[in-house]
């Protein structure tokens, strides 16, 4: 079904491409619609732990991205672009397509650019590409700055934005990017199942309905710093809120009935409420990047502020505020054409002020997590990468990590105890394997 | 004596000349081309870095830039490294990164440079490189400042 899901979206892509509709853009002033796509497949497999999707013992293919895009400048100064995207992740995506992004793009001078539709947010060094495997060296960015479960809002918001370029002589090259809008979130997607995690298992919690609010950011890149070609230092941040809707225990019970309508002694159903769950959430980030021939060095550092509040009837009303942190360095050379290799140690940490996971075991039955489970407050990961360049189109890339803590999972990818727990391992690896193909 | 003196003045005066004014070449047999219509005489390096990054989009008199590269090899290799600071690899992974984030599209691309300078001479705002031994009097030799 999901095959066929892809091979539908192909077809049709590839039919919208000689459609009469680009057909009469393709008569317009500058007269072309350049085409552009990708198709990846991977495969993950685990020896401890369920990493985003069913990875532990047999591994899982689930992890697959196709894409295609048409653009074409309709004037000397406007630009017009989309791309669609349909990815599979465990249990995100599911190879629904979507807009990956939509710009409708107007330079006003080299300074001022401004931009409308569906636009890739600033964020860090790589957020723009993230979605385009062919593009970096690695299967898997750092999780603990690029982590895929926000894969789908930070990606790109529906807004408008603007950027530009000021050249500075000997100073540099500024770079700027600013974002307006609302970033996407959907019912038991990756940012969705987070939050879940958030909150003590014992309430049940089930979100079942989100409304973001307006989300803000900007970018801000100095390159070519006093003239050092490749080196680029990068700070910029972003402001989200949204109020999800959710289903959680109240406390009280009901009798449970069998299907004749006869009581069953010593069971009960656990009757729920519905209340607004509400998050802030103010992300800040620095990064630098040194690119000099065939080397290149990166390091980024983010600070996420998290505010949430939840009203409960069995637990009052709660107020989390806490940071989440995570930083990373990486290093990649390519060797020949066809070879690069790439290295990175990343650490991410969901509250700074609990690196150690003492506190998150501690409260009874409000605890969020069970005592034993104390590293699923962090995660460290060292990351061997190797890219191969088969054609100019085939990308072949193989890597392996060796993870310590079990942060940025989900017991709903079968990590839990049957009371719905987390239950992971501190130590274990996973080895990712990913061809891609692009035109 | 006099003779040389004479030969002496003229090396210097060529020498001032030449420190003075703009050289029509990279520091081998490159030479960037542009369009008559292109309304420049002369770029910098770093001018030239911001045409081929796709960061500067139209002209001074709002005529859009029309980018154009050479294949792969030895010209592009010594263009891309004297100018835009990037090897063949991280310049098209540059370019693909633009491709498939909405950012623009990459230059137009000839394997022969017979080919490149025929578009030139034909496509307004068109600003490209070849060597110096494939330049037609139908184009526009753009100088270099500091060269």
């Amino acid at each position: 079904m999901m095959k066929r899901k892809l091979a539908t979206l192909m077809i049709l892509l590839l039919g919208m491409a000689f459609s009469g509709n680009v057909g009469a853009i393709e008569q317009s002033q500058t007269g072309k619609v350049d085409i552009h796509g990708f198709i990846t497949q991977g495969y993950l497999v685990t020896d401890e732990n369920n990493f985003m999707a069913d990875t532990e013992g047999n591994g899982t293919f689930q992890f697959n991205e196709a894409g295609i895009n048409f653009a074409s400048d309709v004037s000397e100064r406007l630009r017009l672009g989309v791309q669609f995207i349909a990815r599979d992740l465990g249990k995100s995506g599911n190879k629904d397509v979507s807009i990956d992004w939509a710009v409708a793009d107007y330079s006003v001078a080299d300074w001022l650019n401004v931009r409308a539709g569906k636009c890739k947010m600033s964020h860090g060094l790589y957020n723009y590409e993230r979605d385009v495997d062919m593009l970096r060296t690695f299967v898997f960015l750092p999780q603990s700055f690029y982590y895929e479960g926000w894969r789908d809002s930070v990606n790109a918001l529906n807004g408008v934005g603007a950027y530009g370029y000021v050249p500075m002589g000997v100073v540099g090259n500024l770079t700027y990017h600013t974002d307006l809008g609302y970033t996407s979130v959907k019912v038991g997607g990756g940012e969705v199942r987070q939050l879940e995690e958030t909150m003590p298992k014992i309430l049940q919690l089930n979100v079942t309905e989100v409304d973001t609010d307006t989300t803000f950011g900007g970018q801000l890149a100095w390159d070519t710093i006093f003239g050092i070609d490749g080196l680029k230092i990068v700070g910029g941040g972003f402001n989200f809120e949204m109020n999800a809707t959710s289903d959680l225990i109240d406390g009280t019970v009901s009798p449970l009935f069998d299907q004749t309508g006869t009581m069953v002694p010593d069971h009960y159903i656990y009757n729920k409420e519905s209340r607004v769950f509400n998050l802030k959430l103010l992300s800040t980030a620095g990064s630098i990047e040194y690119a000099r021939g065939n080397f290149v060095f990166a390091a980024e550092y983010m600070n996420t502020a998290y505010e949430m509040t939840l009203p409960t009837t069995i637990a009052g009303v709660i107020h989390k505020k806490f940071d989440a942190i995570g930083y990373y360095g990486s290093l990649t050379y390519r060797f020949t054409d066809w070879l690069e290799l790439g290295a990175y140690y990343s650490e991410y940490y969901r509250d700074k002020d609990d690196k150690n996971g003492k506190k998150a075991v501690q409260g009874g039955d409000l605890a969020l997590l069970p005592p034993g489970q104390e590293h699923a407050m962090w995660l460290k990961d060292l990351c061997l990468s190797s890219r191969f360049d088969i054609t100019p189109n085939w990308i072949f890339k193989l890597e392996g990590h060796m993870m310590d803590g079990a942060a940025l999972m989900y017991s709903s990818d079968d990590n839990a105890l049957p009371n719905g727990s987390m239950d992971s391992e501190q130590d274990w690896y996973l080895m990712a394997a990913k061809i891609s193909y692009s035109f | 004596m006099r003779k040389k003196c004479l030969l002496g003045f003229v090396f210097l005066a060529v020498a001032g000349m030449a420190l003075a004014f703009p050289g029509p070449t990279l520091a081998d047999d490159l030479v960037i081309i542009g369009n008559r219509s292109v309304p420049v005489s002369e770029l910098s390096q770093s001018d030239i870095q911001n045409i081929y990054l796709g960061k500067t989009k139209v002209w001074d008199n709002g005529m859009k830039v029309i980018v154009v590269a050479l294949g792969d090899g030895d010209v592009t290799d010594r263009f891309l490294k004297n100018y835009v600071k990037k090897n063949s690899n991280t310049f098209n992974m540059y370019w693909k990164k633009q491709v498939f984030t909405g950012g623009g599209k990459p230059p137009t691309s000839f394997d022969k440079e017979k080919d490149l300078v025929e578009y030139v001479s034909t496509t307004k705002g068109a600003v490209g490189y070849v060597s110096s031994q494939s330049v037609s009097d139908n184009v526009k030799i753009i100088l270099v400042n500091g060269e």
